[in-house]
């Protein structure tokens, strides 16, 4: 037991020391919610006239849900690519490194740093537009938040595993993310597109992510939206499945990355 | 047991594809090794030799359990490469480009401390064992300063500090000079003679033929994935009947009976092939002090493990 968490504070902390060194990275990814809600909310109160600071929130949780989701989908492909550019994969392949200690910190360094982004932004927004009000019904919100990235991170994995298979990332991530952000409902009530889109859009845990984590801040945690977790968590435990056979395919068996 | 490293027969197949215009392409089966047996003994340096695509990183990436064989089997220390995984990972450190596996961003030691981690070391025992590490291959203060500061020989040294990290019995070094300065490459080739010394097996590939030649006590030649020669480079020499050259400077200006030319000072020089130097030397200078020749250098010009190398390879 010792060995493993030995192993998982190694990956843990190079990864948040490596971003610490460069934090610039994270004042950017800060900014943006902030700057395509305002870009957004000016153009809605521009066009109908009136202006409303809920709406603004609205699009703003959407905005940083989306940038989370984001992020959430592909950091363990640039992992694995990164990894595999600087030979630092094949280290970690070729350590008596259990995979799970691997997949465990990588997604609890992302998930500290999706949370701390959400924590920055949701906070400064909660109290712009309800001051301490809503503060309890933010910092529930965030709860709420962490059971919806396991489902995440499954689809991270799957992601990661396909970029093995294709070697580039960005072949895989931006047709992923395009759908992943059209059919969600960050920004736009998932009832305006078509039937196919918004079953689409149900199938996959981010809208659910975004719709509790403002409902919750808005009105209260509501158990009803929450029905569909347990069937989320299919895309974790499948995703480490399909992960791992991909590792062994690809890397181990098929020596796809070199010889 | 003698042997702490042993491959049979092992057999890796690569399935590639070969283009043909936009979409269409051709599958293709690569054999990269082909039944490659080896075995190692504790405490050598064991050097694999080989053109590009011979094979030699194939092997040591199948030896560290990177890549599984598609037939035979391979024992590390003991242990089965598919049956132990984790206990052959311990077994062994790693160097699979001295310049690389390390996170730019962090310093020599913080990343001697992430491998050490790995390896199941605690924090402190890994910054003890990286500060010792790092005064043995000489980096000293530069260990402090992040990673993408580092020369390539900086950055090797850091390779070879990692590899040894968990003190493993057995080192693989996949060409750990390579594109290094002659004194960085030299720096490493001791570093590489005193580690046998500590009793660690060592298993080395390298393209500099006299690195080899001057650091292993056995050489396997691959080629196109089979195993084509193996021994020691004197043993490799005298299989392939290389011939030695003796040179002999003679102090007289006239001499008979020798075929001779002429040498850097001027004074005739003989020159013999010959496949037994020692003998022929010995009989050569008994001959010269009968005849009452006086004698001035004696130079004995070994083949090289280039030319074991070249006539290996061209042969097959």
């Amino acid at each position: 037991m010792k060995k493993y968490i030995n192993q998982f504070i190694a990956i843990f902390s190079v990864e948040i020391k490596s971003l610490m060194r460069q934090a610039g990275q994270f004042g950017f990814v800060i900014f943006l919610p902030f700057l395509f809600s305002f870009f957004t909310f000016g153009i809605g109160a521009g066009i109908s006239g009136s202006i409303s600071l809920e709406i603004w929130f609205y699009q703003l949780i959407g905005f940083t849900v989306l940038t989370l989701a984001l992020i959430f989908t592909e950091s363990s492909a640039w992992y694995v690519r990164e990894g595999l550019l600087t030979g630092r994969l094949e280290y970690l392949l070729a350590s008596p490194t259990h995979p799970l200690v691997v997949v465990t910190a990588t997604a609890l360094y992302n998930a500290i740093f999706a949370l701390l982004m959400f924590f920055i932004i949701g906070f400064i927004g909660t109290i712009a537009v309800y001051g301490i009000a809503k503060i309890l019904n933010f910092i529930l919100s965030i709860f709420i938040l962490v059971l919806f990235l396991l489902p995440m991170l499954g689809i991270n994995l799957i992601v990661a595993g396909l970029t093995i298979i294709a070697k580039e990332p960005q072949g895989i991530i931006q047709p992923i993310n395009s759908i992943i952000s059209a059919v969600s409902g960050f920004v736009y009530p998932i009832t305006l597109l078509p039937l196919f889109l918004q079953i689409l859009g149900k199938s996959l845990p981010y809208y659910y992510a975004v719709e509790n984590v403002r409902i919750t801040i808005t009105e209260f945690v509501n158990l009803l939206y929450l029905y569909p977790l347990p069937l989320l968590l299919l895309y974790f435990l499948s995703g480490i499945v399909i992960y791992r056979f991909l590792e062994n395919i690809f890397i181990r068996k098929r020596g796809t990355y070199g010889w | 047991m003698r042997e702490i490293i042993v491959a049979r027969n092992l057999v890796k197949i690569f399935k590639v594809k070969e283009r043909k215009g936009l979409f269409k392409s051709n599958p293709k089966l690569i054999r990269a090794l082909d039944r490659v047996s080896f075995e190692i003994y504790r405490g050598e340096i064991f050097s694999l030799v080989g053109p590009n695509g011979a094979g030699k990183t194939t092997t040591i990436k199948i030896l560290s359990t990177l890549l599984i064989p598609d037939e035979g089997e391979a024992i590390i220390n003991g242990y089965d490469i598919l049956k132990n995984p984790n206990k052959v990972r311990e077994s062994i450190g790693l160097t699979l480009s001295p310049e690389k596996g390390f996170y730019s961003r962090l310093t020599g030691i913080e990343n001697l401390v992430y491998y050490g981690r790995l390896y199941g070391l605690s924090k402190n025992e890994a910054l003890n064992k990286a500060k010792n590490l790092v005064e043995l291959v000489n980096l000293g203060k530069d260990a402090y300063r992040t990673v993408d500061e580092y020369s390539l020989g900086m950055k090797a040294k850091l390779s070879i500090a990692k590899c040894l990290i968990h003190d493993p019995p057995i080192l693989f070094l996949d060409e750990p000079t390579a594109g290094l300065d002659p004194l960085s490459a030299r720096r490493i080739r001791l570093l590489i003679s005193e580690l046998t010394k500590q009793g660690k097996t060592i298993l080395l590939t390298s393209h500099n033929m006299w690195e080899v030649e001057t650091l292993s006590s056995r050489v396997a030649v691959i080629n196109k994935g089979n195993i084509v020669a193996i021994g020691s480079s004197k043993e490799l020499k005298e299989k392939l009947g290389l011939k030695y050259v003796i040179e002999v400077e003679v102090l007289n200006n006239e001499i008979k009976d020798y075929e001779t030319s002429l040498g850097e000072r001027g004074n005739p020089v003989i020159k013999m092939i010959t496949d037994k130097p020692n003998e022929t030397l010995i009989k050569l200078i008994e001959e010269l002090k009968e005849k009452g020749y006086n004698i001035g250098y004696i130079r004995i010009i070994e083949p090289s493990m280039e030319e074991v190398f070249a006539r290996i390879v061209e042969e097959k």
